[in-house]
């Protein structure tokens, strides 16, 4: 089979590719935005966590200061704070020390207290809060490196209110609103409209607080005695959050499809080292083998595949049928040799059995008061018909037709004893009877394959035409009287030779005048059988006798055989057609 | 081709079914040989049978071989007209005991 043809083959290397690269990279995908997500995710969460912690160290930081104040007094301390403004981020103490010393040593801790202080401690106080406040935002603004950290007034009257800002650039002021916008910010809204006494931490993006980017903003508020008092919030650049996502995100994912394209060529190669480069050499030799049958290629070369699986045993039993297809090959020449020695033998002894027969004609050209001609066409290589003819002594001419049982070479074995036996007793000048009595004894003797012919055996008296007949199980002989036609005899039938010893013969006699014609035959002429399964039979024998023109013996059988042969068509040839004629003129 | 076999003491009673030719008389053969041991009469029975050819005549003459070394008798009853005719034409007629 030449690769010209419509055989439509694909490397196996790249059909497994072709599956198994795009599963791969569906993985790698899968894995990619499945690492996304949850790189975001856990980035969030740890973002929050932080911010968070940042917010409660503030407040942590303020409590501990503010802790002791109730709730009136954080009242005045936020309200103070509005009022004073800005002015609390001076650092002008003057004058103010004394007094606050002296009120110290009065002070309850009241708000009453406070609010009777003078002037100057008041603002003193005030600022110390103040203080308190910035300081802790201050202190986390710089550890976290927030891009923004506002504290502002949640309490009713003030909400909103800045209390401290710090950012580079765009700060807002103290006692100034805050400078967002509310509906942008539906969490911090929520926030300060609620009354939320759970310090809990949220979260919100945007777009546009502080300023146009993409921020994370984080709020958190403060509650005292169960009420929300101030929110930090803490604004994160959102933009430094993702170059940081996303190189993780990178980083990781170029792992995973690096290894992905690792494990893929591995495999790709384990599978080319184990399946396909084993099955390609195998093929290979297989295809060499079919044009030039070299089995020690195929065994050497199947040696060298040294995968332990099953194409491992597939190329030991590969070489093992190569050597199978040697020996049977082997084998097959030496049985082909056989078989012509065998025929070339069986051609010799058909050749040996036809010579037997007597063949040449005019048999007797000295003796023109008789014409005699006899045919014999074997079905197989060797027969066991056959017909004889020969004087006994100068008046009495002896003719034998006879169809040994069977056929091929046991046949035509017993064929020749058969006839030899007969010849030697009839040249002994025996009668018919006596003939097939001592014959048949003799055949039936070492004669274990039981084996027997059918025999007609006639001695013709020359001068006066009478024939001496024996049937021995035999066909009825068919005789023409001159001005007539062709008519079976029906003769008395005695038992076959080689049968049973003892069998009784008999024999009978009739006078064939001069002009008149005997004709003999065996069975194959009357069981020739055609494509349809139709035999010849008695009447189309008849038939054949009669209808022909013929002027010889010859040429009568001639024209029989040809009636057979037409007969019978391309149906194959059973039986030996055995025929012999003799015409008295 | 059928056959049924009866034995009765030494008496075998073979009847025959169908066509007794080159390719069914090894099957009677094979039967009837094996059982054909002491047996002193034996009766084959024809009224089925439709073709004989050479073939089964050489079965028929192989048990009479038998039955004529053991001293015994071969009797075939009921043989239609054209196994009548086969067994006249081949001389069976004579060896044999027809009924």
């Amino acid at each position: 089979m030449e690769r010209g043809k419509k055989y439509k083959f694909r490397r196996l290397f790249i059909q497994i590719s072709m599956i198994v690269i795009p599963l791969f990279l569906l993985t790698a995908a899968g894995i990619a935005v499945v690492v996304y997500n949850t790189t975001v995710k856990g980035f969030l969460e740890g973002q929050r966590s932080l911010m968070s912690r940042q917010l409660e160290n503030i407040v942590d930081e303020t409590c501990v200061e503010t802790n002791t104040f109730s709730s009136e007094k954080m009242d005045w301390y936020f309200d103070k704070l509005e009022e004073y403004g800005s002015k609390v981020l001076s650092t002008d103490n003057e004058g103010s020390e004394d007094e606050l010393y002296k009120f110290y040593e009065t002070d309850t801790g009241s708000v009453s207290d406070v609010m009777n202080a003078p002037e100057s401690v008041q603002y003193r106080l005030t600022k110390d809060f103040f203080d308190i406040l910035y300081q802790a935002a201050l202190k986390s603004y710089m550890n976290y490196g927030s891009k923004k950290l506002f504290m502002i007034d949640a309490s009713e009257g003030h909400k909103g209110m800045v209390i401290c800002d710090l950012a580079e650039g765009n700060i807002q002021h103290i006692g100034e609103p805050l400078d967002i916008d509310m509906s942008e910010h539906k969490v911090l809204e929520k926030l300060l409209d609620s009354d939320n006494n759970t310090m809990e931490a949220v979260f919100e993006r945007s777009s546009t607080f502080p300023d146009e980017g993409k921020y994370y903003i984080a709020y958190f508020p403060i509650v005292h005695e169960n009420r929300p008092r101030a929110i930090i919030g803490v604004v994160y650049d959102w933009n430094s959050f993702n170059e940081a996502l996303r190189s993780t995100l990178m980083q990781t994912i170029i792992i995973c499809v690096g290894a992905l394209i690792i494990v893929l060529i591995l495999l790709q190669f384990i599978i080319y080292r184990r399946a396909t480069a084993p099955v390609s050499a195998i093929q290979q030799t297989i295809r060499e083998y079919t044009q030039d049958k070299d089995s020690g290629r195929v065994v050497s070369a199947m040696e060298r595949i040294k995968v332990k699986n099953e194409l491992g045993l597939l190329s030991k039993d590969v070489s093992e049928l190569a050597r199978e297809i040697d020996y049977y090959t082997g084998e097959n020449i030496k049985l082909a040799a056989e078989k012509e020695r065998v025929t070339a033998e069986l051609d010799m002894a058909r050749k040996i059995q036809a010579d037997q027969l007597p063949g040449v004609f005019p048999a007797f050209p000295e003796h023109s008061e008789f014409d005699i001609y006899a045919s014999m066409t074997p079905a197989k290589e060797v027969g066991g018909d056959f017909y004889d003819f020969f004087f006994a002594d100068e008046d009495h001419l002896v003719l034998v037709i006879a169809d040994v049982s069977g056929k091929g070479v046991p046949a035509a074995l017993f064929m020749m004893k058969s006839m030899n036996l007969i010849k030697d007793h009839a040249m002994m000048g025996l009668s018919p009877r006596e003939i097939t009595e001592r014959v048949n004894r003799m055949l039936c003797r070492n004669n274990e394959q039981e084996m027997f012919v059918t025999a007609w055996i006639g001695i013709l008296e020359l001068s006066t035409g009478r024939v001496t007949a024996v049937n021995a199980g035999h066909e009825f002989p068919a005789i023409k009287y001159p001005d007539g036609k062709f008519e079976l005899f029906d003769d008395d039938h005695c038992f076959v030779l080689g049968g049973l010893e003892r069998t009784p013969y008999r024999q009978y006699s009739f006078t064939l005048p001069k002009g008149g014609t005997l004709f003999v035959y065996t069975d194959g002429v009357t069981e020739a059988t055609n494509a349809e399964d139709v035999m010849f039979g008695e009447e189309r024998l008849i038939g054949a006798l009669n209808k022909t023109e013929a002027s010889s013996v010859r040429e009568l059988l001639e024209s029989v055989h040809a009636e057979i042969d037409r007969f019978v068509g391309d149906a194959p040839q059973y039986d030996d057609l055995t025929m012999l004629g003799i015409k008295l003129l | 081709m059928k056959t049924e076999i009866l034995k009765t003491k030494n008496r075998l009673d073979v009847s025959i079914e169908g066509r007794l030719d080159a390719v069914t008389s090894p099957e009677l053969e094979e039967k009837l040989m094996p059982a054909l041991d002491g047996i002193k009469t034996l009766v084959f029975d024809l009224a089925k049978l439709s073709v004989i050819s050479s073939a089964g005549l050489r079965v028929l003459l192989s048990a009479l071989k038998v039955m004529d070394s053991s001293g015994g008798t071969l009797t075939i009853k009921n043989a239609s007209e054209d196994v009548r005719k086969v067994f006249r034409l081949t001389g069976f007629l004579e060896i044999l005991n027809v009924q």
